[in-house]
């Protein structure tokens, strides 16, 4: 594989534990304030070895599988300047990405064709003990072009100590819209970067839903431009982080042009000796007027040891604009348990049920059945004393 | 010290003694540890105040200046600045209204303020007619039979030389910050106030503040101490626009409230913002931070912040104390080429510490405001309370609104709750009013001051009536 | 069945309830009546077993037990329900779930097995139709977006589900117009039976009207100035409850 080949000579027999350690950025990097690093410069990483798959996957470092499907078209071209400026702009954002540009083992470009419509799921596969991959995915959305893109991370029967990096550039051309959902649960002991650049043409429209439940470390860098008139962006999110669990998540959206909408809901529950960020900045730039922008982040904190830095910024140069966010922490309502007890709820069985209904607030937004279902499982599996609701699920949902 | 640097002394040296008598009252530009020990002498310091001046000075050498605000400003020069100028004696300014900017008259009368006040704040010699100094001792009388103490610190350090020593420092260490360290090594004065315990001050510090306190220099510092049971309440600055040929001001305020005691902090800052394109206006970095130390203290700055070119200020609140209170309400103003990076941190320590922040921001012209505040709640501090409301106004499309809440939060009873929005002046508010028979610059005025009540309802009476009025000279030329 | 005695309560310091004495044997509908602040509210959450209110003195006996002890959840296993004044939104959490777990877990605790899926649907279907609720309501999130009415209908609809020993009714009848007044009040009526006691906290007599108690006692600044029956209620709607608070 050429991919691996050149990381070993583009970093000149550096080891891959000092390659990562010299790209980690510290905690005086503003955006890097939290993350726990120390996990990442023990480890001794080796460049990871792909594993047999049958299905599209992502493992090692390297793509298995690539679809073929009528409306997506494998690119074997290079990256377009834009691209290159976006992947660039990545790169330099924090040192780590300067990082995973010089690990790169590979790029994939993926073309979904003139108003065709696609569904592609990735899955990321990582179960090799103390191996680090690290790849880029391209995907180009012509005009009217629609994509549902859906991203899981598995969990693996041998929890081992893994790094997997995800470098996603996405151009939407005008009335495209991508339908994104990332789906994380991978093993408590393994790190996880995504940086997801999105650039929206005119009336296009990217929708994210990203659910963390997984990994001892995850990091999300979601950069999405609103770059032509009523494009449209929103961001849902959940994580719920527990153990010594990390999770990160900092999302901008940039109004470059007027006329465009963005929102962002983002909850985090917390339990253990967690700790979750979420740094969610829109701008909005001079020009951007009849802009409109909505963010909500709220935090659920379970226990003595949780710790959660949440920080919506607005950054906003246009007057006429509606701007808002809004953002709480809090454990569960007193009221709403009370209530629960009341009916003759146990406390653990009433906690179970807050708890379920914060997370369903984002969870149910996901359009796809199969995939709602399957976070739903998940997500009860997640919850100390779910076996009620699951029960509850089962019998009267019909 | 090479020929020029040489030179550039003896030509400061010439200027400043061919012009006047006062090279005797001026240090040349420059700070290093001679500078200190000059300024500590002149002040007749004793000896562990120079010690910690030049503590302060040789952390501070350790330091960078902060980059992480949303500011943009050419690096300052601080080795151009004089850092000591006795007080200015009469005789030194103009003889007369007369002889003051039009413009500066014109704006006194606006806010009402009254002729003799006026003179003292354009720093006109006062006629022997003015009896300034009975009002003084009238205040100063009423204060002692208290048992309160009020003077400049550079008095407090020979009077009250135990308080002092005991509290300098102790809330915004020497070290805390850049500019914090820079005012350590070489502040100027500034007030100090001390209410023993038990005691309600039977005054607002305000009003003898504003005729009392001018000229107390670049590198200002003050020291508040409320002990238990206590209360003050203090407003500093002035309404009017002052004169002020110092570039750069970094003061520090320190604040120290013992259980059970108030202590409410106004601030009204109008400082010369610089011309349309920003150009000789004051650049403003403050660090004013208070502790509630005790049960059920209490400690709340209010804030109108509509003058500098550049302002960095977040008056913080360290809730230590059981049940304490910490808010902050704030209006800031940024027009012409203004910047403001301001905001609030509070910090929850002591368990059921409540806290409110309310900040309004209003940018017109080619203002930037940003609002950067921090609520961090410690592990221990159970069932703490926190709301935050930031509301940013745009007036015209040059302006820019900015919101940087951060939240640390470490425990989970903690009940935090955040809201901003950012708006431009609603064009329907603006129609009824005009509808209603007001002239546009009338209907944006009410728009505006209705936008900053919450904040204005708590600043101390007479001052909210001059705020608003100083809001509306500031908002002139904001429309048509 | 429910014994008070010199019940005392404050809530930040301030003294809500200042003594109160009240019987209710079983199959007895008792209405409390009072001015606004009178203690009414607090009165009915305290013997459901919210902790926001701080009981410095007296005693509650329900059945034998010492009621105060228990969590809400085992009052509500022992019999007692409270139809809240301002039922609690819960979104995320659909209504139907929150009714079949409830009406389980009390069943588990009354040592009858648990519903299956069946006969629970059947069930609910029939109290809707009593309620006059649409099935719909069963799949929305607990109270979220209900109107007033329809969240006071909720609550009966809980009443009849749960078949309380004990049924606290705390301003069942505010936020009702004319129609949702009759059928909350029929509903009400129609959970009348020799085992099953009520208490009623109201302000207005309208809801007596429908629900004829068989006892009336007038709270004012927490404790019960006076008791009587239904004709009670009559009195104070033609004349106020100012008398009485001077009393």
């Amino acid at each position: 594989m050429s991919g691996f080949s050149a990381w070993l000579n583009d970093i000149e027999g550096i080891s891959a534990q000092q390659a990562l350690k010299a790209g980690l950025p510290t905690k005086r990097v503003e955006s890097w304030k939290y993350v726990p690093t120390r996990s990442l410069n023990r480890t001794g990483w080796r460049p990871a070895t792909p594993q047999a798959t049958e299905r599209f996957a992502l493992t090692g470092g390297r793509f298995a599988n690539i679809p073929e499907v009528s409306g997506l078209e494998v690119t074997d071209e290079k990256l377009t300047p834009e691209e290159k400026k976006r992947l660039t702009g990545m790169s330099e954002a924090h040192g780590f990405g300067l990082t995973q540009a010089a690990l790169d083992h590979s790029q994939l470009i993926l073309t979904v064709q003139e108003t065709a419509s696609v569904r592609i799921n990735l899955d990321h596969l990582a179960n090799e003990a103390s191996s680090a991959g690290f790849a880029t995915l391209v995907l180009r959305l012509e005009a009217g072009a629609q994509l549902t893109f859906i991203e899981q991370f598995e969990a693996t029967v041998v929890e081992k100590s893994n790094l997997s990096s995800l470098r996603c550039v996405i151009t939407l051309s005008r009335d495209a819209s991508v339908k994104h959902v990332r789906f994380q649960k991978a093993n408590a002991t393994a790190h996880i970067f995504s940086n997801i650049e999105v650039s929206c043409g005119e009336n296009a429209s990217y929708r994210l839903q990203t659910i963390e439940f997984g990994a001892k470390l995850a990091r999300n860098d979601i950069n999405i431009a609103l770059a032509g008139r009523e494009a449209s962006a929103s961001v849902n999110g959940l994580a719920i982080t527990k153990g010594s669990q990390y999770h990160d998540t900092h999302l901008t959206i940039d109004h470059v042009v007027g006329d465009t909408k963005s929102e962002m809901t983002f909850r985090n529950m917390v339990d253990g000796k967690g700790e979750a960020t979420i740094n969610g900045r829109v701008l909005i730039r001079q020009d951007s007027q009849r802009s409109g922008t909505e963010q909500s982040i709220a935090n659920l904190l379970l226990s003595e040891s949780a710790r959660v830095n949440p920080k919506p910024e607005l950054e906003i140069y246009a007057d006429d604009v509606t701007a808002s966010h809004g953002c709480t922490v809090g454990s569960l309502n007193k009221m709403e348990l009370f209530y629960l007890k009341s009916r003759g709820l146990s406390e653990a069985d009433a906690r179970a049920f807050l708890q379920y209904a914060f997370a369903e607030k984002i969870i149910g937004e996901i359009q796809h059945q199969d995939i709602r279902e399957l976070v739903e499982t998940q997500l009860l599996g997640e919850l100390q004393h779910g076996d009620l609701i699951e029960e509850l699920k089962e019998s009267v949902d019909v | 010290m090479s020929q020029q640097e040489i030179d550039q002394l003896v030509d400061q040296d010439y200027k400043y003694g061919f012009i006047t008598d006062i090279e005797s009252d001026t240090l040349p530009p420059g700070l290093n540890e001679d500078v200190i020990r000059e300024i500590s002498a002149r002040k007749d310091e004793p000896e562990w105040l120079l010690e910690w001046r030049l503590e302060a000075y040789a952390k501070w050498l350790e330091m960078t200046p902060p980059d992480w605000a949303h500011l943009d400003y050419p690096p300052i020069d601080l080795q151009a600045i004089s850092y000591f100028s006795a007080p200015k004696k009469q005789g030194d300014g103009p003889k007369s209204l007369d002889e003051v900017d039009p413009a500066l008259i014109e704006t006194y009368n606006k806010l009402g303020i009254p002729l003799e006040e006026q003179k003292m704040l354009a720093g006109v010699a006062v006629d022997a007619v003015f009896d300034s100094v009975s009002v003084v001792t009238t205040f100063k009388e009423k204060l002692h039979e208290a048992g309160v103490v009020f003077c400049p610190l550079s008095e407090a350090v020979h009077s009250h030389p135990e308080l002092v020593k005991r509290f300098l420092g102790s809330v915004v260490p020497q070290n805390d910050n850049y500019y914090a360290a820079l005012n350590s090594a070489v502040f100027s004065d500034g007030s100090f106030v001390f209410i023993p315990k038990g005691v309600r001050c039977p005054m607002e510090l305000s009003t003898y503040f504003r005729i009392n306190q001018q000229n107390t220099g670049q590198f200002e510092r003050t020291l508040i101490v409320a002990e238990d049971n206590s209360y003050v309440s203090y407003l500093e600055g002035c309404t009017a626009p002052q004169r002020d040929e110092n570039q750069l001001h970094a003061a520090v305020v320190e604040l120290v409230a013992g259980a059970d005691a108030e202590i409410k902090y106004s601030t009204v800052q109008n400082w010369f913002a610089g011309d349309d394109d920003g150009k000789g206006g004051i650049y403003n970095f403050v660090t004013k931070r208070g502790e509630c130390r005790g049960d059920r203290s209490k400690i709340s700055w209010t804030q109108l912040e509509t003058g500098s070119a550049i302002t960095w200020k977040y008056p913080s609140c360290v809730l230590k104390g059981a049940d304490s209170v910490g808010e902050f309400y704030s209006v800031a103003v940024a027009g012409k080429k203004q910047q403001a990076d301001t905001g609030t941190k509070m910090i929850h320590i002591g368990p059921r510490s409540r806290s409110t922040i309310i900040s309004k921001g209003i940018s017109t012209a080619r203002g930037q405001n940003a609002y950067r505040g921090l609520v961090k709640v410690l592990p221990g501090a159970i069932d703490v309370r926190n709301f935050t409301q930031c509301d940013s106004l745009l007036i015209g499309d040059q302006c820019g609104a900015h919101t940087f809440p951060y939240v640390e939060a470490q425990e989970p009873s903690a009940q935090l709750e955040h809201e901003a929005t950012t708006s431009k002046v609603s064009d329907d508010q603006l129609f009824y009013l005009r509808t209603r028979g007001m002239s546009e610059e009338d209907a944006l005025n009410m728009v505006v001051n209705g936008f900053c009540k919450e904040v204005f309802q708590k600043l101390p009476m007479e001052f909210a009536v001059e705020a608003e009025a100083l809001l509306g000279i500031t908002l002139e030329g904001a429309v048509g | 069945m429910l014994s008070i005695q010199n019940l005392r309560a404050k809530v930040d310091n301030k003294p809500i309830l200042n003594g109160i004495n009240l019987n209710i044997n079983q199959g007895e509908v008792h209405a409390i009546m009072g001015p606004n602040g009178s203690g009414k509210s607090t009165l009915a959450s305290i013997l459901a077993g919210r902790d926001d209110y701080e009981v410095t003195d007296g005693e509650v006996i329900y059945m034998g037990q010492n009621l105060l002890e228990l969590e809400p959840e085992e009052r509500a296993w022992a019999g007692i329900f409270l139809s809240f004044q301002y039922p609690v939104e819960i979104p995320g959490v659909k209504n139907i779930y929150l009714l079949k777990a409830a009406v389980n877990a009390i069943r588990e605790h009354r040592g009858v097995p648990e519903l299956k899926a069946g006969e629970f649907l059947k069930l609910v279907r029939e109290k809707l139709n009593v309620m006059q609720m649409d099935e719909a309501f069963l799949h929305r999130n607990v109270n979220e977006g209900f109107s007033g009415g329809e969240k006071k209908r909720n609550e009966i609809l809980q009443m009849q589900l749960l078949e309380p020993t004990l049924a606290l009714l705390d301003e069942t009848d505010s936020g009702l117009d004319v129609d949702a007044l009759r059928i909350v009040g029929e509903g009400i009526n129609r959970m009348r039976s020799p085992e099953r006691s009520v208490l009623l906290v109201t302000h207005y007599q309208r809801l007596l009207d429908i629900v004829k108690p068989d006892f009336v006692h007038v709270l004012a600044n927490g404790e019960i100035k006076l008791s009587g029956d239904h004709t009670l209620a009559e009195k104070l709607e033609r004349e106020g409850y100012e008398g009485i608070e001077a009393a």
